[in-house]
């Protein structure tokens, strides 16, 4: 018998919502608050306020489209955290509404482990699988091993994040909020044409601030108008460095930890150098490499629908008291 | 019959309540600040229980919309949202400030006092409502700095009763008026005696657009922007 799936995703500022199948999304509505971006970031309380109208809104959208019943639903699942609380919670408190009345178990999952499940909802990597997770607010390799909820954080950022390097040094650049997919833009039309010191961080960690703090002193040296100029070789350099420290880390792990297929996950790995270089170093080690469809990398309620589907067959359920955590 | 279940997570306190017709079934009220995302949805599930009502048989629901706590009324609206629509039953909302002024019109009649509700929001400030002494709001005064010529004019032209959290401040800014007061800083459960008003919300159909619905928030989005 298969399993009705619907999921709630309200960690940050995307309102959205899966229903799966067992493992077939059936529908994956994603609305994006877009009135942050005159801001700069991401205001918590704005965004909380959004979702409330908005969930019911793209709930509504993604019974619609996959065809489905509420009351045909089996189980309903939810990001738990790691995100903004009060983002959290309006999804939480829904998802436990929606409990009471259907009188259907809750799932609780985790949102950095959903963004490495993602690769689930297509294929079946073979473990262990070794992820690179790369997002606005995390940046970590994780080793799945023996089940897909089984995951070991093997290194992580010590300071910022790799998304946040990229809008903070975007911010710098004159750049719109957030800046990361800007930078990959205007970097297709230029050249690596500058150097740029690497961090040096043991064993798999990372770090960037050091590199961001760098680059604000070399840009220093610029005027605005030779910024705009050179805007493009900037990009591209900059994008190279920052997908350079992210790579040699991946592959020291690859090559220690030997595992059976590698990925990359999170906002970031919607970057198209990021998605290159990760592809030729899975051709040259021959390795099976795993990209997501770029409507998996930020945040999507499939991701938390599929981390669902995969606790809901160990029966791993949650309650009436489930309370959201930021990090 | 109707049978209504009714949240109040506006404020440090969290209390659910069932009622058939005009009448309280049963009611949990908590009095702990902070607890609302852990027990909200648990004390739902607990009244229900107690009170031998299968969630399907409820005809009706209805929430505290504010003024209070931001945090607290989306936990409240988030919970009775998705049950309304997963129910597919109307969703009524009443002001937290006539809600609990209304445990408190048996002797405002008798006194012959309008009420003034009010809730302490911080600082200098009160969310308050001036309610007449049948339980009907007169005049929504909002956020309120204190001392406020509102209040101030209300103070000095009838007997109160001042009810709720910021009852205290509102004295305090506004001392010894010249007529009587009474003060009832104290509420123990803001959703006790609500019969009258459900029957005249249900009466009068004042249900609730699922997706528009949102709490009285009062002040819109603070944004600073930073200049880093
Ligand atoms: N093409 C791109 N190149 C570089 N960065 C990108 C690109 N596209 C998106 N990003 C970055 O990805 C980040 C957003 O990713 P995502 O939505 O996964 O993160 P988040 O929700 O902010 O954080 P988290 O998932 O850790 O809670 C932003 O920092 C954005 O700049």
């Amino acid at each position: 018998m298969a399993f009705l799936i619907l999921a709630i995703e309200t960690s940050c500022d995307d309102t959205s919502v899966a229903i799966l199948c067992d493992k077939v999304i059936l529908a994956n509505v994603v609305s994006s608050q877009l009135d942050h971006s005159q801001y700069g970031g991401v205001v918590p309380e704005l965004a909380s306020r959004k979702h409330l109208v908005n969930l019911q809104i793209v709930l509504e959208q993604a019974l619609y489209q996959a065809q489905i019943s509420l009351i045909d639903i089996d189980a309903i699942a939810f990001t738990q955290g790691p995100g903004l609380l009060g983002s959290l919670l309006v999804g939480i408190n829904y998802a436990k509404g929606l409990s009471i009345a259907l009188q259907k178990p809750l799932i609780a999952v985790n949102h950095m482990e959903a963004h490495i499940l993602a690769h689930w909802i297509d294929y079946t990597p073979e473990l262990p699988f070794l992820c690179l997770t790369v997002s606005g607010g995390h940046t970590c390799l994780t080793l799945v091993q023996k089940n897909p909820l089984n995951h070991q954080v093997i290194g992580r950022t010590l300071d910022d994040a790799a998304g946040e390097a990229f809008d903070k040094i975007a911010k710098l650049l004159g750049l719109p909020y957030p800046g990361g997919p800007f930078i990959d833009k205007y970097a297709q039309q230029g050249q690596p044409i500058y150097n740029f010191p690497k961090p040096q961080i043991p064993n798999y960690d990372f770090s960037f601030s050091g590199f961001k703090t760098y680059i604000k002193n070399f840009v220093n040296n610029f005027s605005a108008e030779q910024v705009q100029q050179e805007l493009p070789n900037l990009c591209c350099s900059i994008q190279n460095a920052i997908v350079n420290i992210l790579i040699d880390k991946f592959f020291k792990a690859i090559q220690d930890l030997k595992p059976k297929s590698v990925g990359i996950a999170g906002g970031v790995s919607a970057n198209s150098t990021l998605r290159k270089k990760v592809q030729e170093l899975g051709n040259t080690l021959q390795i099976p490499t795993y990209i997501p469809k770029f409507e998996y990398c930020t945040d999507n309620a499939a991701m938390i629908g599929i981390t669902g589907y995969y606790k809901l067959l160990s029966q791993n359920f949650g309650d009436l008291g489930t309370v959201p955590y930021a990090r | 019959m109707n049978s209504v279940l009714v949240l109040d997570t506006s404020t440090s306190i969290c209390a659910v309540a069932i009622y058939q017709n005009q009448n309280l079934l049963s009611t949990i009220c908590l009095h702990q600040p902070n607890v609302h995302s852990e027990k909200a949805a648990l004390l739902i599930d607990q009244v229900l229980n107690i009170s031998k009502i299968p969630v399907q048989q409820l005809t009706h629901l209805a929430i505290a919309k504010g003024p209070g706590s931001y945090t607290g009324l989306r936990i409240g609206f988030a919970l009775l949202k998705s049950m309304s629509y997963a129910l597919k039953i109307p969703i009524l909302g009443f002001s937290t400030l006539l809600g609990q002024a209304q445990s408190f019109v048996p002797i405002a009649q008798q006194m012959k006092y309008p009420i003034l509700s009010c809730l302490d929001a911080g600082r200098n400030e009160v969310y308050a409502a001036f309610i007449d002494n049948q339980g009907n709001l007169l005049h929504d005064l909002g956020a309120c700095v204190l001392p406020h010529p509102d209040i101030k004019k209300i103070l000095t032209t009838h007997s109160t009763l001042i009810i709720g959290n910021g009852a205290n401040k509102i004295l305090e800014h506004h001392p010894s008026p010249p007529y009587k007061y009474l003060l009832f800083p104290y509420i123990e459960n803001p959703i006790a005696n609500l019969g009258y008003l459900l029957e005249k919300k249900i009466a009068y159909q004042e249900y609730q657009n699922l997706i528009t619905f949102e709490p009285d928030y009062i002040k819109p989005v603070h944004i600073t922007i930073s200049k880093k």
